[in-house]
């Protein structure tokens, strides 16, 4: 292609819905675009205008669109964003102005070529239709949540796979219904041979369709469809099949371009053959060598904290894949945990079989907190744990104590060379505020939540999201318990923490930018924990401490909670789950990229497609803040 | 004074060929009398030479791209390769007489007619716009004059002098660390032009022509509106 069209195509591609085009479209539209520029206050149309030819992206610079004689601002797009798709939708006079803000260059689109694309493209057409037609208000659009990466080449994807043309192993013996059973039994014959699909023959055994987990999630738990229904009526059909001597290649390339995540294999590749086995995504993902279970089992044979680290980075390898493959949150979140569990755990054991003096022999626990006591840690960052201890005779505490903080130095060492560094504000087992007998954690929690200063409510935060890591798990429940009867002493409590929740309000500024740092190392970069992640993790707390459930931790799995206990929120806690997954999915891209915490996020590195993502993630946040006001009556206490 | 500009202009004598007359035709047509820049097509073009002498180097490609009301159209533009371009760019250009060289490669002559055929066609009397456009249109018109009979009559415009006209107040006052502030890399810096595919002859034609709306849209803020303001 000539390098001029070349430029264009390659800004549109970053865009939605230029992104969902095949090579061939997008190059004869970037072959046909115009270029437009204006000065500032120029207008590319006026309210009551017939339609131009053209539809309009950003290239550079700002458009205001304006109503009513210019009077009302509807709306400000920037690089990237489309506009002015009135002549696309009707032949009918435009109903807003655009003026150009400052100066911009604009790619003015055919709407000749566009209008052929959505009669063939129905993808486009939905998303010009979810976002436009019905106004920039369509909140919480599904289709495009969660697909934040999908601008990363699908053919570097598979580059990246460790054993491109390994044959695929699918010894597994299918699992097969008939046509006419219903439902019912088809998820009970999949939940007795523990499977997440299963596939629909006819008598000779030749593939019709397939039901997997999704589909009765999606379409029977919702009450869409009966469970007496025959699996008929809900199963994805035809199936896509392949041959049995395929390659992890051909798979995940038949995958991808079917946009499925089972295949099913027949004994010459066509569906008029026998079933032989199934494949799934996630069988590819466990032949692709960086099997989680593998890890693990080697992390509880090494005998170093060196060699754990070397187990934990290879770790870092498979959260990458996961995360290219945009596997489901829950899982990745899940095996992280496990792996970082396996780690702790067997650094506390190293320490152990480090000490002199063994420890005294009482119950002790070791506690992990905040994104660890939440199981959402996916990279490593600081370390925040503590230690609590059974009760001991007023004599002995002090001697007990001093014990138990000379092995949790050993322990908080040893993390740090696995890479969990030490807490900078010593939130640390090995600090003796932080190591604790049982009563005194209880008095602890006590003095925090009957004297809520900031510095106590801060501290509620962080050590909330306690989880038992090793040792006895009791003391955990106990320490829960106690904090919820505490809490319902102290009625004004929850309002107080509400109140510190809402101090993060929604990342946005009057114009729809991103709120960046005004100053200091970070300056002009978006801090995605603190003015992102944490009004959510805050807000799914608070809520959580008010209906008094314990043992879940995890941000995403609070706010399912939270869909189930209130049905009247259903949607937007749903909406702040998935916001919540995008963002740490986010995050942890972003660390793993530039070796950090991945705290902060650079505007300019990021793409367009990207940013919209990420700023749809914010919508739950005022929303939720909302409950939180009404429900804590906030506003009583200034 | 255009009209004496008009009486006084010699008329270039042409070939009788199709395209010449064409061509020539264009010029003859009656201008408005004070033609608004907007109004007139313009195409911005880079040249890829084997050296920097117009008398003894060569074409090796050109590329272009039109804009006319402010508006670069992508879908008309012009690139080609020039044919014999390779073997000039190995060879000791001083030592072999020009039309030595013409001769000897004889047989690609009637690709480059061609190409230049379809690039008087594709320029019309449209404005020719280029950063340091003076050696590219001497470039350009020496292989006209020796492959095609006959000059170019367009008019000229220079990004690089448009862009002093905005910031250097004191023309022809420039040392030489003020001038390189005039280089294309400098200028697509100062109006955050992002400079990819440069050194081809397209993508710098492309740069070009991004520049060149941008100083126009400057230009016009201070009261240049007509052709002759700009051509000034």
């Amino acid at each position: 292609m000539n390098v001029i069209p070349d430029r264009v195509y390659r800004f549109l591609q970053a865009y939605p819905p230029f992104s969902m085009l095949d090579k061939a479209m997008l190059e004869k539209i970037a072959g046909d675009t115009v270029i437009k520029y204006l000065q500032t206050g120029e207008f590319v149309f006026t309210e009551g205008e017939s339609p131009q030819e053209y539809i309009y992206v950003v290239r550079e610079g700002a458009i205001e669109l304006l109503k009513k004689d210019e009077n009302l601002l509807v709306e400000v797009c920037d690089e990237g964003d489309l506009f002015g798709l009135r002549p696309l939708l009707a032949k009918q006079p435009y109903v807003l102005s655009a003026k150009a803000a400052e100066e911009c260059l604009l790619y003015a689109i055919k709407v000749d070529d566009l209008q052929e694309l959505i009669e063939t493209q129905p993808k486009v057409g939905y998303y010009l239709a979810q976002n436009f037609a019905f106004g920039i208000s369509d909140k919480y659009s599904k289709l495009f949540k969660g697909k934040l990466f999908l601008d990363k080449d699908p053919a570097l994807l598979l580059q990246t796979s460790l054993f491109e043309i390994q044959s695929v192993n699918h010894s597994k013996s299918p699992v097969c219904c008939a046509p006419t059973a219903t439902i019912q039994e088809a998820a009970r014959i999949m939940q007795q041979k523990h499977v997440g699909s299963i596939l629909i023959t006819d008598e000779q055994l030749h593939p019709i369709g397939i039901l997997t987990d999704r589909d009765l999630r999606n379409r029977v738990v919702t009450g869409e469809v009966s469970r007496r229904q025959p699996v008929s009526d809900i199963m994805t059909h035809p199936v896509i099949t392949i041959q049995p001597d395929c390659s992890v290649a051909e798979v995940q390339i038949a995958m991808m371009k079917n946009g499925i995540h089972h295949l099913c294999i027949t004994q010459d590749g066509t569906p008029h053959t026998p079933v032989t086995g199934i494949l799934s995504e996630h069988d590819l993902l466990v032949l692709q060598g960086n099997n989680p279970a593998i890890l693990i089992r080697e992390m509880k044979r090494s005998s170093s904290a060196e060699e754990l680290a070397v187990i934990r980075t290879k770790a870092e390898g498979l959260l990458q894949q996961y995360l290219e493959r945009e596997v489901a949150m829950d899982f990745i979140a899940t095996v992280m945990t496990e792996i970082n569990d396996a780690l702790i755990i067997r650094v506390i054991e190293i320490a152990l079989e480090e000490l002199t003096t063994p420890l005294p022999q009482i119950k002790w626990s070791w506690l992990g907190l905040g994104s660890e006591g939440r199981g959402e840690q996916l990279l490593r960052t600081d370390q925040d744990n503590a230690l609590v201890f059974e009760d001991v005779p007023k004599a002995e505490l002090e001697n007990t104590r001093s014990q138990f903080l000379a092995f949790a130095q050993k322990v908080t060492y040893h993390l740090n060379t696995c890479g969990f560094v030490y807490c900078p504000g010593e939130m640390m087992a090995s600090n003796p505020k932080w190591c604790l007998s049982l009563q005194e954690w209880k008095n602890q929690f006590s003095d925090w939540i009957l004297t809520p200063t900031n510095q106590n409510i801060m501290h509620c935060n962080i050590f909330f999201d306690f989880r038992s890591l090793y040792g006895e798990e009791e003391f955990s429940n106990q320490l829960g318990e106690h904090i919820f009867d505490t809490i319902d002493q102290k009625g004004i409590f929850l309002s107080l923490l509400a109140k510190n929740a809402l101090q993060n309000p929604p990342p946005l500024t009057f114009f729809r930018n991103f709120m960046v740092e005004k100053n200091g190392e970070h300056k002009d970069a978006f801090n995605i924990k603190s003015r992102a992640m944490m009004p959510l993790t805050d807000a799914a707390r608070l809520l959580i401490l008010g209906h008094q459930v314990t043992g879940v931790n995890n941000t995403f799995k609070r706010f399912e909670k939270l869909a189930e206990l209130e049905p009247k929120h259903r949607e937007l806690f749903e909406q702040a789950a998935d916001a919540y997954e995008i963002l740490i999915r986010y995050r942890a891209l972003q660390g793993l990229k530039n070796n950090n915490s991945g705290k902060f996020l650079l505007m300019e590195e990021m793409t367009k497609m990207q940013r919209l993502n990420l700023r749809n993630t914010f919508r739950p946040i005022n929303d939720l803040q909302d409950i939180i006001k009404i429900r804590y009556q906030v506003s009583f206490f200034g | 004074m255009s009209w004496i500009k008009k009486i006084f202009r010699v008329k270039p004598k042409y070939p009788a060929t199709n395209y010449w007359q064409e061509y020539a035709r264009l010029f003859d047509q009656p201008a408005p009398r004070k033609p608004l820049f907007r109004a007139q097509r313009m195409v911005v073009l880079d040249t890829e030479t084997t050296g920097l002498d117009p008398t003894t180097d060569k074409l090796l490609s050109i590329g272009a791209i039109a804009i006319k009301d402010q508006q670069i159209f992508i879908g008309d533009r012009f690139e080609a390769f020039f044919s014999a371009g390779d073997l000039y760019r190995n060879q000791e250009r001083e030592s072999v007489p020009v039309h030595g060289i013409l001769q000897k490669h004889s047989a690609h002559r009637p690709d480059n007619q061609k190409i230049l055929i379809d690039l008087l066609a594709y320029l019309q009397d449209s404005i020719i716009v280029g950063h340091h456009i003076a050696f590219d249109f001497a470039m350009l018109n020496n292989a006209f004059l020796l492959q095609l009979g006959g000059p170019l009559q367009n008019q000229v415009l220079d990004t690089a002098h448009l862009a002093k006209r905005l910031t250097a107040p004191l023309q022809g006052q420039l040392s030489p660390l003020q001038a390189g502030q005039y280089s294309l890399d400098e200028l697509c810096k100062t109006y955050h032009i992002p400079v990819e595919g440069r050194h081809t002859a397209s993508g710098d034609a492309f740069l070009t022509s991004l520049l060149l709306v941008k100083l126009l849209g400057r230009l016009e803020r201070r009261g240049v509106k007509t052709l002759k303001d700009l051509l000034r």
